[in-house]
């Protein structure tokens, strides 16, 4: 999977869930302007480890803030075996 | 003496009139839970510092997240219910029954035609989502479902339950507000006997969620602790290395009984439910909000006609999540103020586990017990002081102190609180 590949699909998860522009949605774009709450932030975890067959800790939840941080967690983790 | 009523200090002068009325006592009670089956066996594993949290081995778990749970121990269905019985009735009904005939046994209810009289209020949140798993199932595996589904699963079927079994012709009723459902029954049951509509309540609550969908679902929540290797010692309330709560089924039965009929039956009188306050935080589904709790701790303190002082002891929420026992911390502070640090503060899910629908019944028990032999059970697995919960966690051993009144909290998703005030016999 290419970077662009899994930027695109992990920006469809969020348009998906949050009902958000695709133009909205930028690797700076912070995950509360979009509306974004605790159970949204978890929900979307689920659906990602699913759609990316990747395991994201509680920790590494808690750490998101951006959609640049959700890029950078799962490109650390595409490739690496679950 | 009740040292409540005579302290001026302790008692409210804004005391609503609508709500005089003659008092609400407690005269069974019963408990199905991880600590044992049986008020008594449940008491002693709690002073002990207890814990009932194991591996879970009725189903598989092997790869999962969580891997921990509470099941209830010394529940032998086979020995309590007939086969028909038992296979009429859900896991939370059963349960429901065993705990509602020890409660009714205490009151002396049993043989007695007064328990026709009598009302079933019970909380439940998860147990008809547990009940029903099977029969979804086996629909997507044949595309048969039994009609048993129906009657098993729907939400009031452990009040039907307890109805049916012991003649209880009053009030039948089921209250869902997910882990405050049960304390909320009771705070129902009192009211209802307050007005006068009713004499005998049985109420309290019974859950069930131990199940590989509903666990699974829990777990993607992330509110539920992962320490399983070493599952005696999760769920660590208010501790500063806490990392969640633990799932346990159960269920708590109390018996509640206006004060005339108690005493005109000659029964013993156990405690007093002395009030009872609620609100809704209107904020999160997850998430708890400091104004809400202190509303419901503050109307159950004015329902009971006392004031922050009156309280002895705090059955916490104290769920084991970061956020609940910040939160929790915070709204008590903001209550009792400069008298916070001498308030001796419980939680029980450490040895008990969460029991969801059922644990502000089981909770209150707890706090009956306390009110009866001026102990305070200890908060199992408390290990670290985090300065977001600087309370007297009552960690260490059970400790002898007078209580005279308790405050009970339960904290629910979805915003629901309810808090119950509970006081010793007089």
């Amino acid at each position: 999977m290419t970077e662009m590949e899994l930027v695109e699909q992990a920006r469809a998860v969020l348009i998906r869930r949050l009902k958000v522009d695709p133009d909205e949605v930028t690797p700076e774009t912070n995950m509360e302007d979009l509306g974004a709450d605790s159970l949204d932030l978890l929900t979307m975890a689920s659906e990602f480890e699913q759609v990316f067959s990747v395991a994201i800790s509680t920790k590494e939840i808690q750490q998101i803030r951006t959609f640049g941080d959700i890029i950078r967690q799962l490109s650390a983790k595409v490739g690496s075996p679950v | 003496m009740d040292v409540r009523r005579c302290d001026p200090a302790l008692v409210s002068s804004e005391v609503p009139t609508s709500l005089a009325a003659e008092s609400v006592v407690i005269t069974g009670m019963g408990v199905v839970s991880a600590l044992g089956t049986g008020v008594e066996t449940f008491w002693r594993g709690l002073c002990a510092g207890e814990t009932g949290v194991c591996g879970i081995t009725a189903f598989d778990v092997s790869g999962r997240r969580i891997q921990i749970g509470a099941p209830p121990v010394g529940f032998d269905v086979e020995a309590r219910l007939s086969p028909r019985e038992a296979q009429r009735m859900s896991y939370a009904s059963q349960m429901a029954v065993v705990a509602a005939e020890e409660a009714l046994g205490q009151a002396q209810l049993l043989e007695s035609d007064e328990r026709s009289r009598a009302g079933v209020i019970l909380g439940s949140a998860m147990s008809s989502a547990a009940a029903s798993e099977p029969f979804y199932k086996r629909y997507y595996d044949t595309g048969r479902v039994s009609p048993a589904v129906i009657p098993m699963c729907m939400i009031n079927a452990p009040a039907s339950s307890v109805s049916i079994r012991f003649g209880l012709r009053g009030q039948l009723l089921t209250i869902d507000a997910a882990c405050a459902s049960s304390a909320h029954a009771v705070g129902l049951a009192w009211q209802l006997i307050r007005s006068g509509l009713q004499s005998i309540v049985v109420t309290g609550g019974s859950d069930a969620t131990l199940n590989p969908v509903l666990l699974e679902g829990w777990s993607a929540l992330r509110v539920l602790s992962e320490c399983n290797d070493d599952p005696e010692h999760a769920c660590k309330p208010f501790s500063r290395n806490r990392d969640g709560f633990v799932l346990g089924d159960g269920a708590g039965v109390i018996v509640l009984e206006s004060e005339s009929s108690a005493r005109a039956r000659g029964v013993p009188i156990l405690a007093e439910v002395l009030g009872y306050g609620f609100s809704s935080d209107a904020h999160s589904l997850t998430a708890p909000s400091e104004s809400g709790q202190v509303e419901a701790i503050e109307r159950a303190l004015a329902n009971a006609g006392l004031t922050p002082e009156a309280i002895d002891h705090i059955n916490a929420h104290g769920t084991g999540t970061p956020l609940n026992d910040r939160v929790e911390s915070s709204t008590i502070r903001k209550v009792f103020g400069s008298r916070t640090a001498s308030i001796p503060v419980t939680s029980i899910k450490g040895a008990v586990g969460h029991l969801l629908g059922a644990a502000g019944a089981v909770e209150a028990i707890a706090s009956v017990k306390a009110a009866m032999h001026d102990s305070v059970p200890p908060t199992r697995n408390y290990e670290e002081l985090d300065p977001e919960c600087d309370l007297d966690c009552a960690d260490g051993k059970a400790r002898a102190v007078p209580v005279h009144t308790v405050l009970s909290n339960s904290f629910a998703f979805g915003g629901s609180n309810a808090c119950l005030v509970i006081g010793k016999a007089r």
